[in-house]
């Protein structure tokens, strides 16, 4: 009983992430499943990418609704998205999970670092759009 | 950016942009379980160019048939419980919608700097364990 109070809210927060930051939402279940429930590695990744399916569809649901998806890129992406997923799954079959798990690691606070510095940097204290920044000033879209 | 547009016009192209983030994503999706939108989401903005929120909002439709082929094999394998999917569901589906109600009310910036935090804690983890 604790356990499905426990996996409710390791649900709920894990789906705000992907609702809100375009996440599946992994980065939180699996931690959260094998830390706080105790569930073996690869059974709360299974978990989590199942449950993924329906976050993200009922978070993409809301985005249609909030005209925050582009199509054209959605539609170019998708294809080699599921290809190479399949192929990096093959891949990770042979090879040792833990360096590639600290490289993946690495690479994220690489990137995570550069955007909280352009962010910081390009801080403007005036009341601008919510949706103007990022958008540059690239127009070959 | 107009002059370096001329130089490779296939390499700058929106459609070979969108096509390599896809590519990427997938890649590292497939290879460390977690990451489709963890890598998606920088580079739909800083590659492709959308607006944060647009970026949010298209990773999280290309998250979901990344996470279909993945999941597919976790099943198939017998690896999965189905009690925990139920119980996971149950609150992921009510955070799913409010998040994605909650970004409308915050700013681009706001939304990069909890998304960097959350790429923190996740880099973090993955190097520690």
């Amino acid at each position: 009983m604790e356990d499905v109070l426990i996996a409710l809210v390791i649900g709920l927060v894990g789906g705000l992430a992907a609702g809100l930051l375009g996440i599946g939402g992994g980065a939180i279940f699996v931690p959260g499943l094998v830390i706080l429930i105790g569930t073996e590695q690869v059974v709360a990744q299974g978990v989590s990418l199942t449950v993924i399916i329906v976050t993200a569809a009922v978070a993409a649901f809301r985005h249609r609704h909030n005209r925050t998806i582009d199509y054209s890129v959605a539609r170019w992406t998708i294809v080699p998205a599921v290809a190479l997923a399949v192929a990096g799954a093959l891949v990770a079959n042979e090879i040792d999970g833990d360096i590639l798990r600290r490289i993946f690691g690495g690479m994220l606070l690489v990137v995570s670092a550069r955007m909280v510095y352009q962010t910081v940097r390009t801080w403007r204290p005036t009341h601008e759009p919510a949706t103007l920044e990022g958008s540059a000033s690239d127009s070959s879209r | 950016m107009i002059v370096a547009a001329h130089r490779l016009a296939l390499f700058r192209s929106f459609h070979f942009r969108a096509f390599s983030t896809g590519l990427i994503g997938g890649f590292f999706s497939g290879l460390t379980g977690i990451g489709g939108g963890t890598l998606m989401v920088p580079l739909l903005t800083g590659y492709v160019r959308l607006p944060q929120h647009t970026a949010h909002g298209t990773s999280v439709l290309i998250v979901v048939p990344i996470a279909t082929a993945a999941a597919a094999s976790y099943i198939w394998r017998g690896d999965i419980e189905w009690d925990l999917v139920g119980a996971l569901l149950g609150g992921s589906i009510v955070g799913a919608y409010a998040g994605a109600v909650l970004i409308m009310r915050l700013r681009a910036r706001e939304l990069r700097l909890i998304f960097a935090a959350v790429l923190i804690a996740a880099g973090v983890r993955l190097l520690i364990t």
